[in-house]
């Protein structure tokens, strides 16, 4: 009787680990060709001591440097960014951080606040798959999901990868238990240049209002660091594309000047910032490339000690133990990207 | 006796789970067609259509200068047809392979998305009114001919008058009386 028990435990306990490791197989490791889908998984392995976070989509994960932040104004901070990052993700996300730590500002890049609804599994998944479980992991997969996406395939991800079995190369293999990392406290590096040479017109839009889910988000995320005592911030990167519309930047300059939020919209400060479009970018305009994103990190930097009153970690024990490594790697790796990048042409 | 049959019936019932779990991850899907894997995007359906086969063609189609283009087909032919365009842009999109492409024939803007390797049509815009759609509407024409043209059978999508046929739409956007925007856009892209 006592022995049936056990063998029915066993077998369950089998099931389970083959099921695991299956799990672990199929799902994608985004180590080459989309490291983006790595980003959110790497915070949780960071030291969490960051004074600043910043969160949003792709524009703020190529446009601010951690790392620079840190070796030029002693400034601890991390990046949370993902691609697409929707405005309910980046609510998740904060409220994700604050099981870690509280930092002294959040920096919120405002582009996506255009989009009102949920927009595509693909990108939903680079961003919550590398959430840990918790009930805000849970209610952000509830606001992300499309319509044609289940809740199960995201507590059981094996019941939506298990198709990448044709797809199974040697990164899956040789990443099944542990990853490299691909960014630098969140910044994804980027160093080949691209000049703009030419930005399409806008399109005419049919209504310029923010949704009513982005900003009831928006409105969250003030009051979420208003509630923890923690300076939320506004910015813009310089993207030239997708277009910021006019009509958009009032919405945004009202919400700030209402609630007393600082906006730094780098589109009208790229100038002040000192970005040159035809060497800071490293695709036409759409992102920051290293260049770009120091000449953002200095001008953002300076700001946040000068106006927001970010401490200045440089000379702190803790903080130097921390940072001093990370930094020399950062520019060892700057480096060897350096050597690897052909010229524009 | 009958708890040991219990546990029996429990632990084939817990294989045949797993074994039907492992038959799934090892291709029953990929053969009914079934969602692919949400990383590749290899789940939308591209539509081929040549140039030539007008006939083939699917939804409203925009013709111009005896060049007929229609949502998700090829787009080599075509722009190829079209010669020079007056500018060129190119977006990579945040983090997948492909480029969004956008050539600018000062009338209108063509827009293409890039499947396997190969580019589809994803959008026309209208810049100007030297130019009309297949039905014969013009940017700035009073809205009655719209009504008059497609019918008031146009669905209102946050405040534009949007046509479906086979999948993809024809968009107006009507301001002050006067038809202020004209758009031809795949169904595709939407469902991504």
């Amino acid at each position: 009787m006592k022995k049936k028990g056990v063998r029915l435990v066993l077998t369950m306990l089998v099931a389970v680990l083959v099921l695991w490791f299956l799990q672990r197989l199929l799902m994608p490791k985004y180590m080459s060709g989309i490291p983006e889908g790595a980003m959110i998984a790497e915070y949780y392995d960071s030291e969490k001591i960051h004074d600043v976070i910043f969160l949003g989509d792709c524009e703020v994960y190529e446009a601010f440097s951690p790392c620079y932040l840190g070796e030029r104004y002693g400034i601890s901070s991390y990046v949370r960014g993902s691609a697409q990052q929707l405005i309910w993700q980046s609510y998740y996300l904060l409220e994700d951080t604050l099981r870690y730590e509280t930092p002294e500002a959040v920096v919120f890049n405002i582009m996506s606040l255009m989009h009102g609804e949920p927009q595509n599994e693909a990108y939903n998944r680079m961003t919550l798959d590398g959430m840990r479980w918790s009930a805000s992991k849970w209610k952000a997969v509830q606001a992300s999901m499309l319509e044609e996406e289940s809740v199960w395939e995201y507590v059981f991800p094996l019941l939506r990868y298990h198709t990448r079995w044709q797809e199974l190369g040697a990164e899956d293999v040789k990443y099944l238990f542990s990853r490299d990392k691909v960014t630098w406290e969140g910044y994804l590096l980027r160093v080949e240049t691209k000049p703009v040479t030419v930005i399409p017109e806008p399109i005419e839009l049919p209504d310029y209002t923010f949704s009513g889910y982005a900003m009831e988000y928006l409105e969250k995320l003030r009051v979420l660091c208003e509630k923890k005592g923690i300076e939320l911030i506004f910015v813009k990167a310089p993207s030239l594309y997708p277009h910021w519309y006019e009509e958009w930047e009032q919405q945004v300059d009202a919400y700030a000047a209402e609630h007393g939020i600082a906006y730094y919209n780098f589109l009208e400060l790229a100038e002040e910032a000192g970005i040159d479009y035809r060497t800071d970018t490293y695709d036409g305009g759409l992102h920051m490339n290293l260049s770009g994103a120091e000449k953002l990190s200095d001008y953002l930097g300076k700001k946040l000690v000068e106006v927001h009153g970010i401490p200045v970690r440089t000379g702190e024990e803790t903080y130097q133990n921390v940072w001093e490594p990370k930094v020399k790697l950062y520019h060892e790796e700057i480096e060897k990207k350096k050597s690897g990048v052909p010229e524009y042409e | 006796m009958g708890i040991e049959l219990k546990n029996k019936r429990v632990i084939q019932k817990f294989l045949c789970l797993l074994l039907l779990i492992i038959a799934g991850s090892t291709g029953c899907a990929a053969e009914n067609g079934e969602k692919g894997s949400p990383v590749s995007l290899t789940s939308t359906p591209v539509p081929t259509v040549a140039l030539e086969k007008e006939q083939q063609l699917s939804g409203y189609v925009f013709e111009y200068q005896g060049i007929c283009m229609a949502m998700d087909m090829e787009a080599a032919e075509v722009i190829k047809a079209l010669g020079e365009p007056l500018s060129y842009f190119e977006a990579a999109s945040c983090a997948f392979e492909g480029l969004d492409k956008i050539y600018n024939y000062g009338s209108f803007e063509l827009d293409t998305y890039e499947r396997n390797g190969k580019d589809y049509i994803s959008g026309i815009y209208f810049r100007d009114d030297l130019i009309a759609t297949k039905e014969g509407i013009s940017l700035y024409m009073p809205e009655m001919e719209l009504w008059n043209i497609y019918g008031e059978t146009g669905k209102n999508e946050s405040g534009a008058v949007v046509y479906e046929k086979d999948g993809m739409k024809l968009c107006f956007l009507v301001k002050d009386g006067a038809i202020t925007s004209i758009e031809y856009r795949s169904g595709v892209l939407d469902m991504q």
